[in-house]
């Protein structure tokens, strides 16, 4: 099992429970994909979701996860 | 001995006289008057932006108080529309540089005449869908264009480069169905963000009218609530239908009377083809035929037991109290594009 650490900021923490952080286990080999469902999210689906960052760059879903990640989940900003 | 207005900008290192002379032969265009826009605009007058183009669709409203820092209550009353309000107001405050207030809404008819003249097109948008129009047509004219989003306490920003780096779809994916993401409507906006936002982009924004090489390269994801701000790269998608394969799919998409529901309103925006055909004089004069008529210098306000929308001298209609775009339709037909 490998630990990742979640950063919600703004609206999205809605997605995570109104939680800013999560930390949680998925097993060795996850994605984000995973780490997407673990929290009920679709991407391109569920509202909110935009997308996610690792260590300053965003990453595709199919991005495999390492040990000790901090994931942010970014939110889609529309307003103006 | 006397200073000029820019003497505080002229002694700045990365700035200095030719700079300021620099940014005073620029010219910017904001689409959207909004917290954002309004805020860019405001600080791009102050630097001494030497013409700007400000495009909104929108009338002043209450609500708008909130965030929308050049916006007062003697806007509200008179219904002015925000371009024209910030006109009005910016002028006040920098009467040495032009600007020029569009009441009109983008649409893929007029986008490309209306950003293929300036330096850099500043993104004040409160819609997603019109944003990755923009980046359509700044990608087709390879123009440069900062775009600027806000929500609840978070905003983002990036520097969209045409041949340089990656577009807006390349940062947000494709374009998500229409109700499937959360606006200010719906969740919220505070003041500090949009202000927070909105000076990236003016920054952002004399960085490139000078060709600094301090321009941010990075998106930037910001949370004034969560005091979190984080810049990380995107990588340019080769396979990006927009600046991977130069498919404008939402340029090309041009409808007869375009429909456009205005979230939160109740509403529907209506924008026939702008062929030149509009007589705005001979419609107002023919709907006093078969309702209430009241004008102002900006729009017509027509009601009568069946519709009730606002009509602007570009040919678009807001139509209100409508369920859905087809009855918006509907109503515009029978009504304006007889």
């Amino acid at each position: 099992m490998i630990k990742i650490k979640i950063l919600f900021n703004g609206p999205v923490r809605q997605l995570n429970g109104w939680k800013n952080v999560a930390n949680i286990e998925l097993p060795d080999g996850a994605t984000g994909y995973d780490l997407c469902d673990y929290f009920n999210i679709v991407p391109k689906k569920t509202r909110l979701y935009g997308f996610l960052i690792r260590d300053g760059k965003k990453i595709p879903e199919e991005t495999v996860l390492n040990d000790g990640d901090t994931i942010k989940v970014n939110g889609k900003t529309s307003g103006g | 001995m006397q200073v000029g207005r820019y003497h505080r900008q002229e002694i700045f290192y990365a700035i200095g006289k030719e700079g300021q002379q620099k940014l005073q032969q620029s010219r910017v265009c904001v689409i959207g008057i909004g917290a954002l826009g309004a805020s860019v605009a405001n600080m791009l007058a102050q630097a001494g932006v030497g013409y700007l183009r400000l495009i909104d669709r929108d009338i002043v409203e209450l609500t708008n108080l909130q965030r929308q820092a050049l916006f007062t209550e003697a806007d509200v009353e008179q219904q002015l529309p925000k371009a024209e309000a910030a006109r009005m107001h910016i002028s006040q405050m920098n009467s040495e540089i032009e600007i020029e207030a569009k009441i009109v809404d983008v649409n893929p008819y007029n986008i490309e005449k209306l950003i293929t003249d300036v330096d850099v097109v500043v993104d004040g948008l409160d819609n997603l869908e019109t944003r990755y129009l923009l980046n359509e047509a700044c990608d087709k004219h390879k123009i440069r264009y900062v775009y600027g989003g806000v929500v609840g306490s978070g905003g983002m920003c990036m520097n969209v480069l045409p041949g340089e780096g990656p577009c807006l779809e390349c940062l947000l994916g494709p374009l998500p169905e229409e109700g499937s993401y959360d606006t200010c409507d719906t969740v919220g906006v505070i003041s500090p963000i949009t202000n927070i936002v909105a000076s990236y982009e003016a920054a952002e924004t004399m960085k490139l009218l000078l060709d600094s090489e301090s321009v941010c390269r990075q998106a930037i994801s910001l949370d004034a609530w969560d005091s979190y701000t984080e810049f990380f790269d995107v990588d340019k998608d080769p396979e990006c239908p927009v600046c991977g394969k130069h498919q404008y799919t939402r340029l090309e998409h041009r409808q007869k009377n375009y429909t456009a529901s205005l979230c939160g309103h109740d509403a529907y925006q209506v924008t026939p083809e702008d062929d030149g055909a509009f007589d705005y004089d001979a419609v107002v004069e023919r709907l006093r035929q078969s309702g209430e008529v009241k004008q102002n210098k900006f729009f017509t306000i027509f009601k009568n037991e069946e519709a009730d929308f606002k009509l602007f001298p570009d040919g678009r209609a807001i139509i209100n109290k409508v369920a859905d775009g087809d009855t918006a339709r509907e109503i515009f037909a029978k009504y304006i594009d007889q």
